[in-house]
């Protein structure tokens, strides 16, 4: 190339480049302005909450999105009275800020251009006052251009300072409790009508008297939650395993029916559906075991009078032929405590059964703890006969 | 009346053959094992002055301390809170020759700041009138700077004082959360969950200003005092951001993007290091300060 051309090229290209430059900034700089000025302003209107408190609201446009397929559940939908914009809300974006807010991302949809995708928007919820968390209805706003929609949606809003969201039903006596093997301990809990389905997913307990139990569990779990719909209630099943001797001690002398042997504090944790923040409530509940040490002893001397009793009905004595009746009578008393404490001790801390005429026997109830000791004191001659009453071998 | 609690019927609480030896021969609950290594939605951390250890309180009061090391966060130990008491946000103090964590929260409906041993030992407490929602401490002044959201003020907190002094309000801001001091230049920076702005206020010339706004729950403050760069963790928008401090009004400008989850928490550590507290993934991660992915607690799944 001739030094003069050269020289024209070099000239033309310093002018044309910050022009070349500035036409391709300018015109990525609008088409981000024009990107902007596409998306509509979209507000929430501030929420009355059952004039318990108030919830506001502010937006932020993050992007415009492809997404054209908005599917229930996850996605709950608004429509602006004109029908010109939809507003998905997506549950599954919820959040709760610690320092009660929550957040959730929305979609807006020109309903004409629905298949062109959404806009995009993060939203804060500011919370204020006492409310429950609750559905309510919002009212949001569109504008774009000169054109302004206003529409309604749907939605849960949140609020942390409200605690104790479930209702238990308060016992009326303490729920009794077996000193022999598991209780199922019902728990009703009910969620007020026109709120959030709650969902529990863990329980907890702490109970006052420790030695009193072996253990305490609960079949509901984060995986297997009790969910209780608004309006309705639901029982949360806990079930109690006592140690026997330290249960039937701790209500020896606790004879009135209405004082608790023990009070258990049962923590539930749950969270308002849909994503709602994890709370916790205590509920308490009073157990009385039984069938109680004093009833226990009460069975076991009427089992050893009646086994007396038959016997002498049956050999005409009381005792061994030159055994006087006093002694006989302190004889079967004493075996018949024994025979008794080793039936519990072996039933609650051994893995052993305790077999009669082929039926397993827990001597920490009442009836078997009376057959114990009426064959006991009633000596061979009540067993035999109850052999041939039976058919069957001891 | 002595009581215990019996948590059912996850098997968190069970103490494995392997934990047992390791306890009866004194190793450290991280020797144990992976059992132990689980953290389960953190909601705050920050690091001490050197930034070698860092805390992190979970969603269940339970604070997490850990050794930085070059390639890994080592768990040392954890500590219950009281149930009581409903953090917001937390810094490390160093004060009177004790090594310690403030945390504001509230108590009983009304607003407190607890100072606790690392050990989970509460120390003292300050009471307010309002809701503590953010803090900062001052290891020049001794001193930490509380923010309250329903009154949207910041106090000053003198540990050897019993009273709270007031600073500032934030008329226009909507709820105050998160407070990061910027000593070198005698301000501090505290933002606004509910609307997504950060405000910078001039401790010497008793003035604000909003720095940055488009963020949409900015829930956790760190400064950095080499970069004149503001981190904010900012689970609404799902990420890390940083701001220019030099320039106001700055536009928040994403870090480590597609890293995190639902970033609660955020602190400097040693080798400038970001830890970030991800709540959605049950982690803590550590990027470096130009938003590489270094590695993270639990280091797997």
């Amino acid at each position: 190339m001739p030094l003069g051309h050269r020289a024209a090229v070099r000239l033309l290209v310093s002018i044309c480049a910050p022009l070349v430059c500035s036409i391709v900034l300018i015109t990525f700089c609008s088409s981000l302005a024009l990107g902007q000025a596409l998306a509509p302003q979209f507000s929430m209107d501030s929420v009355n909450v059952r004039q318990e408190g108030v919830v506001s609201f502010s937006t932020l446009f993050l992007a415009t999105d492809t997404r054209a397929d908005f599917p229930e559940p996850r996605f709950l939908l608004g429509q602006t009275d004109d029908q010109s914009y939809r507003l998905y809300l997506d549950v599954d974006s919820i959040q709760q800020i610690r320092f009660n807010a929550f957040t959730f991302a929305a979609y807006l949809a020109n309903a004409k251009e629905a298949a062109r995708g959404a806009y995009k928007f993060q939203v804060t919820g500011n919370p204020t006052g006492s409310f429950r968390d609750a559905p309510v209805r919002v009212s949001f706003r569109v504008k774009s251009g000169t054109n302004s929609s206003v529409g309604t949606i749907l939605m849960p809003v949140y609020n942390a300072t409200k605690t104790d969201l479930l209702q238990a039903e308060k016992q009326g006596e303490p729920a009794y409790v077996s000193v022999s093997g598991a209780t199922p301990l019902q728990i009703r809990l009910s969620n007020p009508a026109d709120t959030l389905p709650v969902a529990v997913t863990d329980v907890s307990v702490v109970e006052s008297c420790l030695k009193c139990w072996t253990r305490v569990s609960s079949a509901v779990n984060e995986k297997s939650p009790l969910q209780v719909e608004p309006g309705t209630a639901s029982i949360l099943p806990v079930d109690l395993f006592p140690n026997s001797i330290p249960a039937l001690l701790q209500g020896a002398l606790v004879v009135k029916p209405d004082v608790p042997h023990d009070t258990l504090s049962v923590m539930v944790t749950y969270h308002t559906l849909p994503g709602g923040a994890d709370k916790k409530q205590t509920i308490p509940a009073e157990v009385r075991f039984g069938p109680g040490l004093i009833g226990l002893a009460m069975a076991l001397c009427g089992g050893i009078g009646l086994g007396l009793a038959a016997r002498y009905l049956l050999t005409g004595k009381l005792g061994k032929d030159t055994e006087r009746a006093v002694h006989a009578v302190l004889t079967a008393l004493v075996f018949g405590i024994i025979a008794e404490f080793v039936g519990i001790m072996l039933t609650a801390y051994g893995s052993s059964k305790l077999v009669l005429f082929g039926l397993d026997i827990d001597p920490r109830q009442l009836f078997p703890a009376f057959i114990l000791a009426m064959l006991v004191s009633g000596g061979p001659a009540v067993v035999s006969w109850m052999k041939d009453l039976f058919g069957k071998t001891a | 009346m002595s009581t215990t609690q019996r948590y059912f019927p996850s098997a968190a609480t069970r103490v494995s053959v392997v934990a047992l030896i390791a306890s009866v021969l004194g190793l450290s609950p991280w020797v144990i094992g992976q059992d132990r290594a689980k953290l389960q939605r953190p909601v705050m951390m920050d690091s001490n002055g050197p930034g070698t250890d860092l805390f992190v309180l979970d969603e269940s009061g339970i604070l997490h301390k850990f050794h930085v090391m070059q390639n890994s966060l080592q768990e040392f130990g954890r500590a219950p809170l009281p149930a009581e008491f409903t953090p917001a946000d937390m810094a490390f103090a160093a004060a009177e020759g004790q090594d310690s964590l403030l945390i504001a929260g509230t108590e009983a409906g009304h607003g407190a700041l607890v100072r606790y041993s690392i050990d989970g030992v509460a120390l003292h407490t300050w009471t307010f009138r309002n809701i503590c929602s953010g803090i900062d401490f001052s290891t020049a002044k001794h001193s930490a700077y509380v923010a309250t959201s329903d009154s949207n003020e910041i106090y000053r907190v003198d540990l050897t004082k019993p009273q709270p002094v007031f600073v500032t309000r934030i008329s226009e801001a909507t709820k105050l959360g998160p407070v990061a001091l910027d000593e070198g230049h005698q301000q501090f920076f505290v933002a606004d969950v509910a609307s997504g702005k950060i405000y910078q206020y001039s401790l010497a010339g008793k003035n604000s200003k909003v720095l940055a706004a488009g963020l949409s729950a900015p829930t956790a403050l760190a400064f950095d005092a080499e970069s004149n760069r503001l981190f904010v963790a900012d689970p609404g928008r799902g990420g890390v951001f940083t701001v220019d401090t030099k320039a106001a009004p700055s536009a928040p400008i994403e870090f480590a993007p597609g890293m995190l989850k639902s970033p609660y928490g955020i602190t400097l550590i040693s080798g400038s290091r970001v830890a970030v507290a991800d709540y959605g993934a049950n982690r803590a991660v550590v990027l470096s300060v130009k938003g590489d992915a270094l590695f993270r607690f639990p280091a797997t799944d």
